[in-house]
């Protein structure tokens, strides 16, 4: 690109000009930005370059609506939920271990049903949070395994947890249970 | 294997118009070549946003000329296409011709 502007012989609409450079960048926005005042030069009108500058624009912020990272959003948010499945299983085994059960006692139906959901949704959590990012493409074979995983536990955890609540003996409140 | 990339009809018509020039290709041209062929009036903007789609499948290439005066010191980007991209436009312009073989209600007859 010359140093300087040089004279010409129509001065395209200042404005316009701004507008282009400000908002409508792209690969070639300098060529683009050319070939639009070669041809105001030559045979256009100022609404002729008005509409181009106006279409560069609309055309370049939709190309960057395009390329938000919605992506990488959204696989942020499944690594939280992953982090947040993992933290809620170790405090639901703490807290087993703090009323003084021994896991050994703690181990029933609804114990068992709701780590497994915890686990299985960590997981797939996780799975999700890793698809799709380029650092890991070559390891689809395990992510897939990972979401299989998950989903077959949380299947299992959920018909443990609904077996579990069936057998409750407190199904609803104000009812006196035996061990109490 | 690499993923196959498909054309979108702007792209192709895109394609088409840098493949036809004998000297190099750049926006207004392309432009104009579709226009004139087509009827079809183009935004550059849009001209620009497909061949950048082409060259990203590498099926055009683009090297930049000199700035000039009437430009308002802005160089021209000149594309040609590469053999991928003959290619690929010779396999659309057949699929084309194959599709509409036979089909009389293109050729102005009743359909029924």
């Amino acid at each position: 690109m010359l140093k300087h502007t040089p004279m010409l012989k129509h001065t395209p609409p200042r404005f316009a000009t701004w507008l282009l450079g400000r908002f409508g960048s792209s690969a070639h926005g300098e060529s683009l930005a050319g070939d639009l005042i070669e041809q105001y030069q030559k045979e256009r009108s100022r609404t002729w370059y008005w509409k181009q500058v106006l279409a560069a624009v609309l055309i370049a912020r939709a190309r960057f609506l395009g390329s938000l990272p919605w992506m990488a959003a959204g696989r942020l948010f499944s690594r939280l939920l992953a982090e947040t499945a993992a933290v809620l299983t170790v405090c639901v085994v703490a807290d087993e271990m703090r009323r003084g059960h021994g896991l050994a006692q703690a181990m029933d139906h609804r114990f068992i049903g709701t780590l497994t959901v915890l686990m299985a949704a960590a997981a797939c959590a996780f799975a999700a949070s890793r698809r799709g990012s380029n650092r890991i493409q070559g390891r689809a074979a395990v992510n897939a395994l990972i979401l299989a995983f998950g989903v077959i536990a949380l299947g299992a955890g959920t018909l443990t947890w609904a077996a579990a609540l069936r057998q409750d003996p407190c199904p609803s409140s104000g009812c006196v249970c035996p061990s109490e | 294997m690499r993923k196959r990339e498909y054309l979108g009809q702007l792209e192709l018509l895109v394609l088409m118009a840098v493949i036809r020039p004998a000297k190099d290709a750049y926006g207004v041209l392309i432009s104009r070549e579709i226009a004139e062929k087509s009827g079809r009036e183009v935004a550059l903007a849009s001209v620009y946003a497909a061949l950048e789609r082409l060259e990203k499948k590498g099926f055009v290439s683009s090297r930049l000329g000199e700035p000039t005066a009437e430009r308002g010191g802005r160089a021209r980007t000149y594309f040609k296409p590469t053999a991928a991209g003959v290619k690929e436009a010779r396999e659309a312009h057949e699929t084309l011709l194959r599709l509409s073989g036979g089909l009389s209600s293109l050729n102005g007859e009743p359909s029924c």
